[in-house]
């Protein structure tokens, strides 16, 4: 195809938007959205971890309070 | 406390921070390529888990001061041991499943990249031509079909006169019918009025929602129109366009049982078009998933409070955008709002929608089959460059177009008008 041939490209509000949906192979816009997309899943296994995480600090803080707690009563009924 | 300190830096290891960089490490990368990708992923998923530290050894606690009874009975009172049993497990099978979706993801995009381009695909097939509609006229309705073909026939001469598409609503019931008022669309597309077809509808009547495809579209008919109107160009197809597909989907959805009673015309100066959706359309599925995640697209991009006051200030009573319905157009006019703002916050919200239309974007070409979106986006990418080529090139994309509806569930019919100059 001449430079020349070419006329004038269509502008579509839609179409530039469903192009950002559906990006065609090879094209910067595909590539951003596969990276995008891969790294979602690592990210998203990040914050359920991250969640996990913070899980367990709940239940050995509270395990650490009721310890505190009881060694208190403890040393009290001793004296 | 030796044993508090030690599950304090237990506590959080992995910063907000960290989270951001990793997507923007990603992202920043230049060549796309799945099997790095998918690499990258599972190192870095390795690299996490591996820095996981065990959970402490509850007997190990520092137990000086208390019975061994009493501090048994705190651990039976807290369940403690199997509350982190339970954490540990599910930490093991998320790991198992995250590596198994990057697998998985890599294999769905692997088939993918690989797939021929539609074009060279269908390049070996039989062309499939547009099925002409078989007009039955009897001379009860020979009547009613005269007033209806007047006012395609003035609709056709607003497709040869007007630069605008133009769009119609007729309504039929018992042979009677209701003309409404033609609108003026944009230059490429109308805009669909739901309020005038549920006005139809709600007569009980049978509804043909007509728009135009005018010569001034395809550049090389622009200038033809004292031979469009006398009739003596050859004919140029004109079929329902991409957009004019998803927007009959999306139509589709919206009216539920009362779509029966839609049909959709494209009237061009050389001919009518009937467009329909078959129910097990894969192409009609996706769309629908895109107009779901379209949907909730502001709730999902993690926007922080700062940013939602931010959004709310510029976009909120923007009359432009109140105007938009359609939920991919009105995102459309969204970020370009945004992006167009001053303000560096306002372009950070922008590229905060951009990242959730890629991750949607990607779900869907990770979840659907391959094929089918192979042949979406090369249906956009004709639709962009159709206008863009001399009379040759144009004919063969919407050739190719037209085979790729017939292969994905949209049907496409065509009545020429009977003083037509076909091609040989």
């Amino acid at each position: 195809m001449k430079k020349e041939d070419k006329i004038k490209p269509k502008t579509d509000p839609q179409l530039e938007m469903l192009a950002m949906f559906f990006p065609q192979k090879g094209t910067s816009a595909f590539n951003r959205t596969i990276k995008t997309g891969m790294a979602s899943i690592v990210l998203e296994y990040k914050e359920k971890i991250e969640e996990l995480k913070k899980r367990q600090d709940g239940i050995i803080k509270n395990f650490i309070k009721k310890v505190e707690e009881k060694k208190i009563n403890e040393i009290r009924k001793g004296l | 406390m030796e044993q508090k300190e030690k599950i304090k830096t237990q506590e959080v290891t992995m910063q907000p921070e960290n989270i951001k960089s990793t997507e923007q490490d990603f992202v920043s990368e230049k060549q796309a390529d799945v099997e790095t990708l998918s690499f990258q992923s599972i190192a870095e998923i390795e690299r996490e888990q591996n820095a996981i530290e065990p959970p402490p050894d509850i007997n190990s606690f520092d137990t000086v001061d208390l019975s061994p009874e009493n501090f048994n009975q705190i651990k039976k009172e807290t369940n403690i041991e199997a509350e982190l049993e339970q954490i540990k497990d599910e930490r093991k099978s998320l790991y198992k499943k995250t590596i198994a979706k990057i697998r998985d993801t890599t294999i769905a995009l692997s088939v993918f990249l690989q797939l021929a381009s539609p074009a060279a695909a269908l390049a070996e097939e039989k062309p499939v031509e547009p099925a002409r509609q078989e007009m039955v006229t009897t001379p009860e309705i020979a009547q009613r079909e005269e007033l209806y073909n007047k006012k395609i026939d003035e609709i056709r001469s607003a497709a040869i006169l007007k630069d605008r598409e133009q769009v119609y609503y007729i309504g039929e019931k018992d042979g009677a019918y209701k003309f409404l008022e033609a609108q003026p669309g944009k230059k490429n597309h109308g805009t669909l009025d739901y309020t005038k077809i549920r006005e139809l509808l709600n007569k009980g009547m049978e509804v043909d929602n007509i728009h135009t495809h005018p010569a001034h579209t395809l550049s090389f008919l622009s200038n033809q129109g004292k031979q469009l109107k006398e009739k003596t160009t050859v004919s140029v197809p004109m079929p329902p366009s991409i957009t004019d597909v998803f927007a009959e989907i999306a139509m589709k959805r919206d009216f539920g049982a009362d779509y029966k009673r839609i049909h959709s015309h494209v009237v061009t100066p050389f001919g009518k078009y009937s467009l329909s959706i078959e129910e097990n359309s894969e192409i009609a599925k996706i769309m629908n998933e895109l107009f779901d995640a379209c949907d909730g697209l502001l709730d999902k991009c993690g926007l922080d409070e700062k940013e939602k006051i931010i959004f709310d200030e510029i976009l909120n009573g923007n009359k432009e955008l109140i105007s938009i319905q359609h939920p991919i157009l009105k995102m459309g006019k969204i970020i370009e709002i945004l992006k167009n703002d001053r303000s560096s916050k306002a372009k950070n919200i922008a590229d905060k929608l951009e990242r959730g239309i890629n991750k949607i974007g990607f779900e869907l070409l990770k979840n659907s089959p391959p094929a089918v979106i192979n042949d979406l986006s090369q249906l956009i990418d004709n639709s962009k460059h159709e206008t863009e080529y001399d009379e040759m090139q144009t004919r063969k994309l919407i050739k190719e177009d037209l085979e790729l509806y017939h292969k994905n569930g949209i049907i496409v019919k065509y009545e020429p008008f009977s003083n037509v100059v076909e091609m040989e």
